[in-house]
């Protein structure tokens, strides 16, 4: 039966929808698309699919098509459950018609639903094709009301202890000049109706015009935007802002929304009013813990990484509303941001933040993430300061390599008396990448004492074993780093051997070139001489180094 | 005897002429259709113990929902029910009451509900109509005692997997004097649909939209006093059919917010504002959601009322400047409620402001005011449009004569206007039309109308029906003319006061 093997085939699509994201899902996609086929062969075979539900069957004319199996497998449920009796599938029904409707039960059925039933979810659906019968949502007149049916029924009255209010005293003033009419006013009755709406008509193209430009304006307002406005509002007109009050549950949905929309600023005064509105029960603390939970921090860094820098510097200001916990609030995020741009304006913000104390960073070298590490000692780094050398101590030995990479570039920021000892202690157990960029931290400049340490570096017997990167990094230093001083022990180094030492060639290289790199006089002339050494291997090193010599600026 | 002095024997509803019984046997739920007339005495007899039978049966059924059969509430009043019902079966073999396209019928003749009782007489529709039930018929020999277990079966079959078994626990149960018939239809209504008893005519489907919405928003009002918020969902599923209704053009429904004199205008102003809002939205041009929003805003935009002593919401008389400052905090407290919903959204905040700013103007007058610079956002003008003009028609303790829809509508075209959104006022006019439904109406030709609903096509000439012709006779009540649209000869000369005439508009406009 042509009834009964499509809404097998809904149930199977239903399952997997479930199973797998809608968007884009090339197995849901074919799913959807086979059932919307089918449907359609449906149609032309025997017209519209009319299909009606108890709370534990399907039926199609009085047969039964889909008998729950269990709770679980009870495909009519969800409908009868929110008072849908029927469904009525008319010819045209499209695949996404039947996606929303697979999405509205998903919704309906999901854990933690939101407050709209399967009726509202489909009505607002708006399936052109699809008529729902549904038992109307109102049910008798006296539930939930003792109220004598011999008597007019009242507009209910307030508990005394509810309603708060304290009964008005006898007052012989008297309220609105103009006679009442509930609780409007009323003045002078005049014009002619229908001259006064001849009058509106003429308006009413220019008048609806505006009308639907400022609707629009209104709706592009994010609601957290208008919700904070509103309290704002409310508590400028009077509303009650006592700490029990409403206002108290009410900010808090606020503050989670705006978090969840990325909407910083709104957050931020949430939190304010909170702080002055809110429910006994709410604290900051308790909300900052909440924040820094894994799963608040993910939907933090990714609602940033959509975002641009203004933004993301809104929620700096967001974490700075939170007091000390700041710095903790913004690494997190950072840890997790994806976007160069939130990290640069993160680690700027950070940096501004710590700059008198940098110490608020330290705990988070201690991170078990590599790459938080790595972002804390950038920070460090920029900010400076002999008093970062002593924090970045127990990072030196990080065994990322990465990591050290960015110690190296914070401790060259530092002032040559804090960083220099402990870049010259990383020297001797540094990878490669590391030691060029130690090395190259050190050379910033003329510098006997550390030309000196560079230079018996690379007298040491196993220097021509280390990598060529190294090689080449000590030579670049020696030839910043060193002077005069050194040339005579350099040009010793370059011609000692002898005609039996084969092998040497790059080490001869890498000396004439230091040389040339040193560019005094004195360097040229040791370059002159040895360019006219009886060893050609000497003999051709200076020459060539001799081409490349240029005078120190 | 009979009252009229005609023979005494005790006629079965089935004698009446025209009506149709179905099949002749063994089909205890078939459809029985109301008479043609029944001779004029009895027909009075007949249409008087209606009213009070339809009360009794629907406060039976409130108090069963509170009480066991046992109870002596419950008892007291089944036995004034049996006393009328007896009183019937006196005169008829046996007596069916049914319900036919939105109206109750007893053995043929109309229930006409007064306007105080119209929301019991639809509450007991919708409890037939709940389940699936045209009509109970009770036949001599019907006792207390026998009444009590059908009634304790007609509560249970609630459950519509009950309601399909009725007959059968009814037989099972020894019920033999009273049966449940099936969903009942006229003969010249062509396409009602039975599955869904839809009433086949707009006004049909508007009335049941419109007090279902009523009996819904009270229930709601209701419930949000005890848990201090308003459902929000429930009030969602109400105010759809008024927008689905409206977006197929159909515009009885606004007519019906002219129905002011009833025991529920309490809650049907919130309807009204509703609708009114609804309409009003639909002539701007807002999308079919914003539409549902507003409704929902329009719904709930007194709640904060909740909040206000009875003694002030119902003082007959002017309020006292402290009092007044008390109802001048109702939108306020409206704000309060509405926090306590749950979720955040666009819903949330716009039936928020429009409970906020309902009674700030255009203008920036009006109240509550906020220190700084506060604009009435759009939804809000037009709840608050749609607010006064409902509310300046009603008829309250404190006015003694209410404003007639059309002078409502005059104070909006007045220098009044200022204080209203202009584009919103227009919408108000092309919704309700130039003569709102309510208006007594004098034609050019001599007719003397009622304006039922507007006709969106032609404003100066509303759904009317003709009360008086130009010779002056009165058209007879159950031959009731109709124009639908007034016809293009015709047109409005005047509107007439209240005090011209002594209708009853608010039956005629219920009817």
């Amino acid at each position: 039966m042509a009834a009964r093997h499509w809404v097998h085939q809904f149930a199977r699509t239903l399952k997997t929808c479930r199973l797998y994201e809608q968007n884009g899902n090339s197995t849901v996609d074919r799913f959807l698309s086979d059932l919307a086929d089918a449907l359609a062969r449906f149609h032309r075979e025997h017209g519209p699919l009319v299909l009606k539900f108890s709370s534990s069957d399907v039926c199609y004319e009085e047969a039964s098509l889909y008998l729950a199996r269990s709770r679980e497998d009870n495909l009519a449920l969800p409908f009868y459950r929110d008072g849908i009796r029927g469904l009525t599938f008319n010819a045209g029904t499209t695949r996404d018609q039947l996606e929303a409707l697979i999405s509205a039960i998903i919704r309906v059925t999901a854990m933690g639903q939101g407050d709209d039933d399967l009726v509202t979810l489909l009505w607002e659906s708006h399936l052109a094709n699809i008529d729902i019968d549904y038992v109307a949502a109102e049910s008798d007149v006296s539930a939930g009301a003792d109220v004598d049916d011999d008597e007019p029924m009242p507009w209910p009255e307030p508990d005394e202890t509810e309603a708060q209010i304290v009964e008005a005293e006898e007052d012989d003033s008297e309220g609105p000049a103009e006679p009442r009419s509930d609780d409007w006013t009323i003045r002078e009755l005049t014009l002619e109706a229908e001259a006064g709406f001849a009058e509106l008509e003429s308006l009413a193209p220019a008048e609806v015009r505006r009308f639907h430009a400022e609707y629009h304006a209104e709706h592009e307002v994010p609601i957290t935007t208008t919700a904070i406005a509103l309290v704002q509002a409310y508590l400028a007109a009077g509303g009650d802002g006592t700490s029990d009050g409403d206002l108290g549950r009410f900010l808090p949905r606020v503050l989670r929304e705006s978090l969840g929309t990325g909407r910083w600023i709104e957050a931020a005064e949430a939190v304010s009013l909170l702080e002055r509105h809110g429910h006994a029960q709410w604290s900051k603390e308790t909300f900052v813990q909440e924040l820094m939970q894994p799963i608040s921090v993910a939907a933090v860094a990714a609602q940033l990484d959509e975002q641009d820098a203004e933004s993301v510097l809104d929620f700096s200001e967001l974490a700075q509303s939170l007091g000390t916990i700041e710095i903790d609030i913004m690494v997190s995020a950072l840890a997790q941001c994806r976007s160069r741009r939130a990290h640069r304006v993160l680690i700027d913000a950070i940096v501004e933040r710590c700059r008198n104390h940098p110490d608020r960073l330290a705990p988070w070298l201690a991170d078990p993430r590599w790459h938080v590490v790595r972002y804390v000692t950038h920070m460090l780094g920029v900010i400076g300061g002999e008093h970062v050398a002593e924090l970045l101590e127990d990072v030196i030995r990080h065994p990322e390599p990465r990591v050290r990479y960015e110690v190296v570039t914070a401790l060259s920021a530092l002032p040559p008396r804090a960083g220099r000892p402990m870049l010259l202690g990383m020297i001797d157990q540094a990878d490669t990448r590391t030691f060029c960029s130690v090395l190259h931290a050190l050379s910033t400049g003329p510098d006997a004492e550390l030309a000196r340490r560079m230079f018996l570096l690379m007298r040491r017997p196993d220097f021509e074993k280390r990598p060529g990167a190294e090689q080449r990094a000590v030579y670049q230093a020696i030839a910043i780093l060193g002077g005069d001083e050194l040339i005579p022990e350099l040009e010793a180094e370059l011609i000692s051997g002898n005609w039996f030492s084969l092998g040497r060639e790059e080490y001869q290289q890498g000396i004439a070139r230091c040389l040339a790199r040193i560019g005094t006089l004195q360097s040229m002339e040791a370059l002159r001489r040895g360019s006219q050494s009886r060893r050609p291997l000497v003999r051709r090193a200076c020459e060539e180094a001799l081409m490349g010599w240029a005078p120190r600026e | 005897m009979s009252r009229d002095g005609m023979d005494d024997t005790p006629r079965s509803s089935a004698d009446r002429p025209g009506l149709n019984l179905g099949p002749p046997s063994g089909d205890a739920r078939a459809p029985e259709l109301p008479a043609a007339p029944a001779p004029e005495s009895e027909q009075a007899f007949l249409a008087g113990i209606g009213v009070p039978l339809v009360i009794q049966l629907t406060t039976l059924i409130r108090t069963s929902r509170t009480h066991d059969v046992s109870n002596q509430a419950f008892q007291r009043i089944l036995q004034e029910f049996m006393t009328l019902l007896l009183r019937v079966l006196e005169e008829e073999t046996d007596v069916t009451l049914s319900a036919v396209s939105e109206y109750f019928y007893l053995n043929g003749v109309r229930v006409r509900a007064a306007s105080n009782s119209l929301t019991l007489y639809h509450a007991l529709l919708s409890e037939f109509e709940r389940r699936s039930i045209g009509g109970l018929k009770f036949v001599q020999g019907v006792t207390s005692a026998e009444f009590e277990r059908f009634f304790q079966l007609f509560m249970a079959a609630e459950d519509p997997a009950l309601a399909s078994r009725f007959d059968e626990a009814a037989q099972e149960a020894s019920i033999f004097h009273i049966v449940p018939l099936g969903p009942q239809t006229l003969v010249d209504e062509e396409t009602v649909p039975l599955e869904t008893h839809e009433p086949a005519s707009e006004r049909g489907r508007a009335k049941r939209v419109f007090w279902r919405t009523v009996l819904g928003t009270k229930k709601i009002v209701l419930r949000a006093r005890q848990t201090g918020r308003p459902d929000l969902r429930h009030a969602k599923r109400l105010v759809q059919p008024v927008v689905d209704g409206i977006l197929k053009n159909e515009h009885t429904v606004v007519g019906l917010t002219a129905l002011k004199d009833h025991d529920e205008y309490t809650y049907a102003h919130c309807v009204n504002v509703s609708i009114l809002s609804i309409g009003m939205g639909n002539m701007l041009n807002l999308p079919r959601q914003t539409l549902a929003d507003l409704g929902v805003a329009g719904l709930l935009h007194d709640i904060g009322k909740l909040m206000v002593p009875g003694s002030i919401l119902r003082k007959p008389a002017k309020l006292s400047a402290s009092e007044w400052e008390l109802m001048k905090r109702h939108p306020l407290n409206g704000v309060k409620m509405m926090f306590r919903m749950p979720g955040l959204s666009r819903l949330t905040l716009d039936s928020t402001r429009a409970a906020f700013e309902h009674h700030m103007n255009f203008d920036r007058t009006g109240y509550p005011e906020v220190e700084h610079e506060w604009g009435q956002a759009t939804l809000s003008r037009i709840v608050a449009v749609a607010d006064c003009f409902d509310a300046m028609t009603a008829h309250r303790v404190y006015q003694s004569v209410p404003l007639s829809s059309f002078e409502a509508l005059q104070y909006f075209m007045g220098p009044n206007r200022v204080m209203f959104d202009p584009a919103v006022l227009w919408a108000l006019v092309r919704t309700v039309g130039l003569y709102p439904a309510g208006s007594m109406l004098q034609t050019e030709s001599g007719h003397m109308v009622l304006s039922l609903s507007p006709n969106v096509n032609d404003l100066r000439r509303p759904h009317c029906r003709v009360l008086v012709k130009p010779d002056g006779s009165l058209v007879p009540e159950h031959d009731p003319v109709l124009w639908t649209p007034m016809p293009p000869h015709e047109q409005v000369e005047r509107v007439m006061r209240p005090d011209e005439f002594t209708f009853n508009t608010g039956e005629l406009l219920a009817a």
